[in-house]
């Protein structure tokens, strides 16, 4: 789960390391020159604003019989009043000598005042930054010019840039987060396909039977797709790699039968004959056991081929009466468990029971199953055949030495055998055969440990029909003579 | 008696050949189809082994072609095919009975006598199974010598399963067999009879063995 997980996150990581440096740098230059650009906007607003009570003040300027007059008018100074309460100043100086206003203003004269045009300076008034506009007025019969200065402190237009500013990087702020929100989003969106393609493929794991067919490439993304391609020729290969190993094992088990068949003849003719010295006949008899073994073997695997075959064989359709399979198999044990000592019943809890799939392929099943509780089970023990119409299940239970809690998923793999079991006979396939033709039918195999506490019990678990079609359960009928199997079985 | 071996393993058939002789039947061995068919239509066989895979021509095809030239010889077909489809194939094309390879040589012996006794119509009257021997054709029964007073169903079950020794016959088909269909019978009939015969066969060397759930056993004790 974990380095999945990661994996995921680094995606986005590496999409958001690469988005968001240049993103930060355009945010940044658009948030300078957005500054800026704001900073000489309320200047150039707040100085025209400045500049207009200045020529309000300036234009008043006469002489009047020898003296300088000047109308201020109140509007003059009206037009600079805000609710920042900027203070405002001026002054008027004519060749360097204070007309009007505060003197303090005057030190703050441009050197060379230039004449008809306004000028904008910053400086400091009562420790207080502040904005002055000047002009040089020339007033007739007045050889220099007059200086008009009106200044105003900067509160306003500082307040002004700072809410400016602030709705700015508020701006920048949502589009960054926005575009990261974006980012995430759009990973989880392009990678759902992904996501899907991951259950897939999972959900064929968990499958009985691996399938091999290619992931679909409908729902897959572009960018994706020379991958899942990629893949799904990688799965092609598997597939076909499977099938070959299978044709192998089949056909090599196939064409070891007639030569076995040749050994097989001649070592018993031998042994019938009778001559030849004692040694001679043990060696017989190890060389006709390993051959029946190696026969077992070769069936078995043969057996397991089939039983691997990929489904839709016209041999997996049909029903079977899982009374009669089961029972059937049990006569032909029942010989082999009574020459063992072992007493061998068959219970049933209906006469006949109807389940979806191929008697022979059942039969081989239950026959394995019993196979391996005769050559295992207790001499002189238990061996119970049960069919359970309620559950769907057929059961082969021993009262043997039992297989331990920790091997009964192993004992399912091929040629795994118990180390107690390594120089008895078996192939140890039997298992893996019974869960493969299990598997074609839908059937679950598993190991229990029956209710007496020792020995195993198989369970062989049928998917039952739908319960509309319990007529393929037959109830026990005491009074007909047919069923009198079943009535001994209670 | 006259068997014919039709198989195309040198090796295989030298066994089975010497098999049958050591039997005493007369063998004939061919190894490919061509000859076999025209070896059988001019001897009688009492029986036939056919081995599938023949050289020149399948071994189905020669069991056709036996068939259609109204060729009614008991054929018991060898192969190293085991598929359920070409085992029904082999019946369906007329085979009598089919073995696969490998096979126990006590078992390709018992068949083919099996079906050369079919083929000759008369199954041998007298069962035997340790010191019982039945007469089917007379009724009389003998256990070590002794004559076995035995009712008539106790005599059906016993020669159901003296027929069928060693292999579990279902109740349900031996209650047929003692029955009959229109009988009104107790359900626990056929116990009652087979606790009497029990009785009546201890001391011998062959027993009765109730296999829970699935039938009876007739074995040698």
């Amino acid at each position: 789960m974990s380095p999945r997980k990661a994996r995921k996150l680094s995606l986005k990581r590496r999409l958001l390391l690469t988005l968001l440096p240049p993103l930060c740098c355009i945010l940044l230059a658009l948030g300078l020159s957005g500054a800026w650009l704001v900073k000489r906007i309320v200047e150039d607003a707040s100085d025209r604003v400045l500049s207009g009570s200045l020529q309000a003040v300036s234009e008043t300027l006469e002489m009047q019989e020898g003296y300088l007059t000047m109308d201020l008018p109140p509007s003059a100074l009206g037009m600079l009043e805000n609710p920042d309460r900027d203070a405002i100043y001026y002054s008027v100086t004519y060749r360097g000598k204070l007309i009007t206003g505060y003197p303090e203003l005057a030190v703050h004269q441009p050197v060379q005042p230039r004449i008809e045009g306004i000028r904008f300076s910053n400086s400091v008034f009562h420790g207080e930054p502040i904005r002055i506009a000047s002009e040089a007025r020339l007033v007739p019969q007045l050889d220099a010019p007059v200086i008009v200065q009106v200044a105003e402190t900067v509160k306003n237009r500082t307040a002004l840039v700072q809410r400016m500013l602030i709705a700015l990087a508020i701006g920048e702020t949502i589009l960054l987060v926005t575009v990261i929100g974006l980012v995430m989003l759009a990973v989880d969106w392009g990678l759902r396909p992904l996501a899907l393609l991951r259950r897939e493929v999972e959900a064929r794991n968990d499958e009985a039977e691996i399938d091999f067919a290619p992931l679909p490439l409908s729902s897959v993304p572009q960018e994706v797709l020379p991958f899942v391609s990629a893949f799904n020729t990688l799965l092609d290969h598997v597939d076909r790699s499977f099938q070959t190993l299978r044709r192998f094992t089949s056909d090599a088990s196939h064409q070891l039968r007639v030569p076995l068949a040749v050994v097989r003849a001649h070592v018993e003719l031998l042994r019938r004959d009778g001559h030849g010295s004692p040694e001679m006949r043990d060696a017989l008899t190890d060389i006709h056991q390993a051959v029946r073994a190696l026969q077992h073997l070769i069936v078995q695997l043969i057996s397991l081929a089939k039983a691997e075959r990929p489904n839709g064989d016209e041999a997996d359709a049909g029903s079977f009466d899982a009374v009669e399979c089961t029972a059937a198999a049990a006569r032909t044990y029942a010989v082999r468990a009574l020459e063992k000592g072992m007493e061998l019943s068959f219970e049933a809890d209906c006469e006949m029971l109807m389940l979806a799939g191929n008697a022979i392929f059942v039969g081989e099943m239950i026959g394995n199953l019993l196979d391996n509780a005769v050559l295992y089970g207790n001499a002189g023990g238990q061996i119970v055949v049960r069919v359970d119409s309620r559950a769907g299940t057929v059961e082969v239970e021993d009262d043997g030495p039992g297989i331990p809690e920790g091997a009964r998923e192993r004992v399912f793999e091929r040629f795994y055998r118990l180390p107690r079991n390594g120089d008895r006979e078996g192939s140890g396939l039997g298992l893996s055969i019974v869960r493969a033709l299990g598997r074609r039918m839908g059937a679950t195999v598993s190991l229990e440990t029956p209710a007496g506490g020792h020995g195993v019990k198989a369970v062989v678990r049928f998917p039952l029909p739908p319960s509309g079609s319990a007529a393929a359960r037959l109830a026990p009928a005491p009074q007909k003579l047919g069923a009198d199997e079943a009535v001994q079985a209670r | 008696m006259r068997l014919l071996i039709v198989e195309d393993d040198a090796a295989l058939a030298r066994g089975i050949l010497k098999v049958f002789r050591a039997e005493g039947l007369a063998v004939d061995h061919v190894s490919d189809g061509e000859e076999a068919l025209e070896i059988i239509q001019m001897e009688p066989y009492n029986a036939v082994v056919l081995d599938l895979g023949l050289p020149d021509m399948d071994g189905l095809t020669v069991l056709k072609q036996i068939r259609r030239a109204n060729i009614s010889v008991p054929v018991l077909i060898l192969t190293a095919r085991d598929a359920t489809a070409d085992r029904i194939n082999g019946l369906n094309q007329g085979a009598d009975d089919y073995l696969c390879k490998p096979f126990a040589i006590e078992e390709l012996e018992a068949r083919v006598r099996a079906l050369i006794r079919r083929g000759l119509g008369n199954p041998d009257p007298l069962l035997k199974l340790g010191t019982l021997e039945l007469d089917r054709a007379t009724g009389a029964c003998y256990l070590a010598g002794r004559l076995l007073e035995l009712t008539p169903r106790e005599r059906a079950v016993l020669e159901t399963l003296a027929a069928r020794a060693h292999s579990v016959v279902p109740k349900a088909r031996l209650s047929a067999e003692v029955f009959g269909y229109d009988d009104a019978v107790a359900p626990n009939a056929l116990e009652v009879h087979m606790g009497r015969l029990r009785r009546k066969l201890e001391g011998g060397d062959i027993e009765i063995i109730t296999v829970r759930g699935l039938g009876y056993l007739l074995r040698l004790a």
